[in-house]
């Protein structure tokens, strides 16, 4: 397992039934910490898969 | 001089310089605009080749097709307007979609709506990554409406002659594929953001170059997975985790920051995904708690949805090696 520190520049809306519209061009920086721990995939490819996110 | 007349210089001067910043701030954004136009005229022309090609791999892509899907979305949507919803629109993945966009578009723009022309349709982004859960096309949809104004009373001088009769919109569709026919599965963003005019248009999975360039680090490391080293024979537990990063990574590839920042970056796109549409490629890079922590991080009733997002920065803030969490 490993912990990561992750920065996105994204439009972020939050919603309570689902729906988005509009054309916000607001975009946030978002911090997040993320958890990746290896695993292995069906043809024996490792692949680091998320395991938590939390937002700074 | 008084008081009195200090502040009142006093306040000329702020709205003075409050009125300079919002107009430098207008002009700086018309500016940006302008430049996202002319960005979007050479990147249409790309996207429209893009589609061409993929339509060979799978005719779906071809532009005409898109096209028709999305009027044929406008058309049902304009089926609820007239209050007589068309019975094709009950059958569809995305009826509630439609349904809720019309409804949106009469309480911002008015009631009494009705589509004046046909409408114009740019496709700005072609991905066709060979699954239905990840190919996505999304096009710019420029149309207007006719609206009545007496029976809506939402914009300034809607009860006078002069009310506006006529809108333009300009919005961003993004559509997804479902047995053979393209779907709406979002109306939000905006037509001409950066990140949509700079996305990777794919013609055919063999020019993934992400998904491939991921592959080939998996497959890199896969030799390094049937190893019987364990991390800690490989690095110093005592470096910082990015060092003890490098360290691991020398020896077995599986712990290379490239293979991880693919994956991190992979995460991103799926995440954006499943704001639109499909979980089901979030499902192939995290855990269900993992998801749930994504689209919920305020809880079950609240959902987050995240759109344009482009990795900026990442780092490891403790490495493989560090003692588990309690």
């Amino acid at each position: 397992m490993i912990q990561t520190l992750v920065g996105i520049a994204a439009a972020v809306y939050e919603s309570r039934d689902g729906f988005v519209s509009g054309s916000d061009t607001d975009i946030h920086d978002l911090e997040l910490v993320w958890r990746l721990a290896l695993h292995t995939g069906e043809h024996g490819e490792p692949r680091w898969l998320l395991h938590d996110s939390t937002d700074r | 001089m008084s008081a009195a007349g200090i502040a009142g210089w006093a306040l000329a001067g702020g709205v003075l310089i409050y009125v300079g910043w919002a107009v430098v701030r207008s002009l700086a954004s018309s500016e940006r605009r302008a430049r996202l136009r002319v960005r979007a005229h050479g990147r249409v022309g790309d996207a429209e080749r893009t589609a061409v090609e993929a339509a060979l791999d799978d005719p779906l892509f071809s532009p005409e097709q898109i096209r028709s899907s999305v009027h044929e979305v406008l058309d049902l949507a304009a089926s609820v307007w007239r209050g007589g919803e068309a019975s094709a629109l009950a059958a569809r993945y995305d009826a509630a979609l439609i349904r809720s966009w019309a409804h949106s578009r009469e309480s911002w723009v008015g009631k009494g709506l009705r589509p004046t022309s046909k409408a114009t349709v740019d496709l700005l982004r072609v991905a066709n990554r060979g699954s239905e859960a990840e190919d996505r096309v999304s096009t710019r949809v420029r149309f207007a409406l006719h609206r009545d104004p007496h029976a809506s009373a939402l914009l300034p001088g809607d009860q006078t002659v002069l009310a506006t009769r006529t809108v333009h919109l300009d919005e961003r569709w993004t559509l997804a594929p479902r047995q053979g026919r393209w779907y709406l599965v979002s109306v939000a963003g905006d037509p001409l953001s950066g990140p949509v005019l700079s996305a990777p248009l794919i013609a055919s999975p063999a020019q993934d170059r992400e998904r491939l360039e991921e592959q080939s680090l998996q497959e890199l490391a896969r030799h390094d997975s049937q190893s019987d080293i364990t991390p800690g024979e490989l690095a110093d537990m005592a470096a910082p985790p990015p060092l003890e990063l490098l360290d691991l990574s020398v020896a077995d590839d599986r712990f290379s920051p490239l293979l991880i920042g693919a994956a991190i970056n992979h995460l991103v796109e799926a995440w954006e995904e499943a704001s639109d549409d499909s979980e089901n490629p979030l499902y192939q890079v995290a855990t269900k708690h993992a998801i749930c922590a994504l689209l919920h991080p305020k809880g079950p009733a609240m959902r987050r949805f995240i759109r344009d997002a482009t990795l900026k920065h990442w780092e490891v803030r403790e490495g493989p090696l560090a003692a588990p969490r309690r």
